[in-house]
């Protein structure tokens, strides 16, 4: 690519202006004067007009300004992006550091042809570690990607897989999702959205979350709004109205929060694809805006399925790739946003790694923790509440202990563990079922837990630690004996010292 | 390694002897403060305050007596007794815990950084802790309380042949 400074893409000033993006933060100190001028009737048509011609004149100019002291350039060894308008900042991105790399379009951008770029450095410190490149073209945007994904591949010695074939753009002359043969084809499509999964979308807490706000919001203002009295009764129970009328309004209630469930999945997912271009993961989605994340494969180090509750009533998953220093995990990492289990299973194997082992299920003794725990505190409860004689608050978290058998026993029947050869899988939870398939290689680290009750009945709970996603994942309630097994299986060097009975020679340091 | 194996092993060291006193030195400030507060709060108590209250504030004083009991003669002691670390040749390991007890270990290969921490009071006692750090915000080892003649020869130890073996496959 370049190694002389660029500028971004010029159009970005239309959208800048338009949006008020830089001029946003003043307009919001003068905007409120303004508006009590035009309210006190001094301001006339003309005013008002001069008011806006004035505003998006300033909106230009900050934009111009930022455009203008903005500039970006990429050698060999990073990308270096310098920013400010009085005060410079410059903000430089070791290549080998890049670990994905986010093309994001809002429909303003793609009307331009633009794009914004956001490179995902590996976080050693915390916090910001990415550079934002607001806007280039579409073309350089895909340029851009190949390059910052490629010069880490070769300076890491990663023989790129077809590089120089692989293409930007959604391109036609993808194969199909049918098994391609183990040939690294340049391209190759692991998943696409069918239309119809978007009817899990009201079964997905962050999705429903959206018409819920919304309503919150409208709700909020619904005395102040001009609305018939015959809709507003919809939303306002009106006091003495009768069970039909409540059940209705819950029912047509609870279908506008499907329906918007719905569209905020479609929005967010219209069209997703899946697919791999040279050493890269690329995932592409969206209705209005449409994102572009490219994740590095070689630095992919296994992957969650998790189902909700709703999702597993209806065979459903979601899946996300667990990469070493990849922030934002849980959004930049999806391979898969919503689809049937099998999909997401056969995506994960064939985009991520193959995990056919069985997991061991863990001892009884884990069950009657699992009940113990589920059942016990609602339970003490409520025979508190009945020496209170509150019979029926008592009877209500009787009702939840009872429930609490069922958590129990489906919280058990989650719980499993196995190794293969380069890989282990854990799984846990009822409210949110989690399989997690994690390599081995990607160890950093083992904590194995046991509390008192834990050993008194002969179950152990480990800690898997990794550099990737949460950091850590739960072998919960095995045997102890099953965990010194996984450990032995996985980490037999390492982790040797744990279980061998004769202590090793400490190589430095005595007790005080 | 089957069933009979029972729990893991335990590290071969122990924390510094001075732990105890530093540990002690502690016991003694918190339940001082405690005591005071409470036979303040005794004594101070207005008689015409509810029963419940007045119950309270004559039993805290003989609560708080036993607390320091605790965490001055015993706890430090235990606290030595349960804290255990050993550096071997691939790994760095602990056990901390009495009734919910804690291994963690880390393959040298896979540390990122090593760090001495001295505190005021560790100062004192001639004490310091090791923090082990890797990838996993997770995966961190501390080793509280050695000498710090001890820790001064341990940390740089770990620096050294982990970025020796240092592999960068996480």
């Amino acid at each position: 690519m370049t190694s002389a400074p660029r500028r971004l893409d010029w159009r970005v000033l239309i959208v800048h202006t338009i949006t008020f993006r830089q001029a946003r933060a003043i307009l919001s100190s003068v905007g409120p004067l303004a508006a009590i001028v035009a309210l006190q009737g001094r301001l006339g048509s003309v005013g008002l007009i001069g008011i806006v011609v004035v505003a998006t004149v300033a909106s230009l100019a900050f934009a111009a300004l930022r455009w203008w002291r903005f500039s970006y350039e990429i050698d060999d060894e990073r990308l270096l992006v310098r920013q400010g308008l009085v005060s410079r900042s410059e903000r430089a991105v070791p290549l080998d550091r890049v670990r994905g790399v986010d093309v994001e379009a809002s429909p303003l951008h793609r009307l331009m042809r633009i794009a914004v770029l956001r490179v995902d450095a590996a976080a050693g410190t915390g916090g910001d570690d990415e550079a934002v490149l607001d806007a280039v073209s579409v073309a350089d945007a895909g340029r851009l990607r190949e390059v910052l994904l490629a010069r880490r591949r070769v300076g890491e010695q990663w023989a790129p897989v077809n590089e120089g074939t692989a293409t930007d753009g959604g391109s036609t002359r993808v194969p199909d999702a049918t098994d391609q043969p183990a040939a690294a084809p340049a391209e190759r499509v692991f998943a696409r959205l069918d239309p119809r999964w978007l009817l899990y979308a009201p079964l997905i807490g962050s999705y429903l979350a959206v018409p819920l706000a919304i309503g919150g919001t409208l709700l909020r203002d619904v005395g102040s709004l001009p609305i018939p009295t015959g809709l507003r009764d919809l939303v306002e129970v009106p006091d003495g109205a009768g069970v039909g009328r409540i059940a209705l309004n819950v029912l047509g209630a609870l279908t506008v929060v499907a329906v918007g469930a719905l569209l905020a999945g479609a929005v967010a997912n219209w069209g997703f694809v899946l697919a791999s271009r040279g050493g890269t993961l690329v995932a592409e989605r969206g209705l209005l805006t449409r994102r572009t994340v490219s994740l590095e494969i070689a630095r992919i180090r296994g992957y969650v399925l998790s189902q909700g509750l709703g999702l597993r009533l209806v065979r459903a998953a979601r899946l996300t790739a667990l990469v070493t220093g990849l922030g934002d995990q849980n959004r930049r990492g999806q391979l898969l946003p919503l689809g049937p289990l099998r999909v997401a299973e056969a995506v994960a194997a064939a985009a991520v790694r193959r995990f056919n082992t069985p997991l061991v299920p863990h001892p009884p003794a884990a069950l009657r923790r699992r009940l113990f725990r589920a059942v016990g505190p609602p339970a003490l409860v409520a025979v508190v509440l009945m020496l209170l004689d509150l019979p029926v608050a008592a009877a209500a978290a009787a009702a939840v202990a009872i429930a609490g058998i069922a958590l129990g026993i489906d919280r058990y029947r989650a719980l499993g563990h196995a190794a293969d050869a380069a890989a282990l899988a854990v799984r846990s939870g009822s409210l949110l079922r989690r399989r997690v398939v994690l390599e081995q290689r990607a160890l950093v680290g083992w904590r194995v837990q046991q509390s008192w009750f834990q050993r008194r009945a002969g179950l152990t709970t480990l800690l898997a630690c990794v550099g990737a996603g949460e950091g850590g994942y739960e072998v919960l309630d095995c045997s102890t004996a099953q965990g010194l097994d996984l450990l032995h299986a996985v980490s037999p060097g390492w982790a040797a010292p744990l279980l061998s009975q004769a202590p090793h020679r400490a190589a430095t340091g005595r007790s005080g | 390694m089957s069933a009979r194996t029972v729990s893991p092993r335990t590290p071969a060291l122990q924390v510094s002897r001075n732990a105890i006193g530093l540990w002690t030195l502690q016991g003694v400030i918190s339940s001082a403060f405690l005591l005071v507060v409470t036979i303040t709060a005794a004594v101070l108590a207005p008689a015409a305050a509810p029963a419940p209250l007045l119950l309270l504030a004559a039993v805290a004083p003989y609560a708080a007596g036993v607390y320091a009991v605790v965490v001055v003669a015993i706890r430090p002691r235990l606290r030595y007794r349960v804290h255990h670390w050993e550096v071997t040749d691939e790994s760095v390991f602990t056990l901390t815990g009495w009734l919910a007890q804690t291994w963690t270990i880390i393959p040298i290969a896979r540390i990122q950084t090593v760090d001495i921490n001295r505190g005021a009071m560790q100062r004192l006692f001639g004490l310091a802790s090791v923090a082990v750090l890797t990838a996993s915000s997770k995966g961190t080892v501390e080793i509280v309380h050695l000498d710090a003649g001890v820790a001064g020869a341990v940390a740089p130890d770990l620096a050294r042949r982990a970025a020796a073996v240092r592999d960068e496959a996480t």
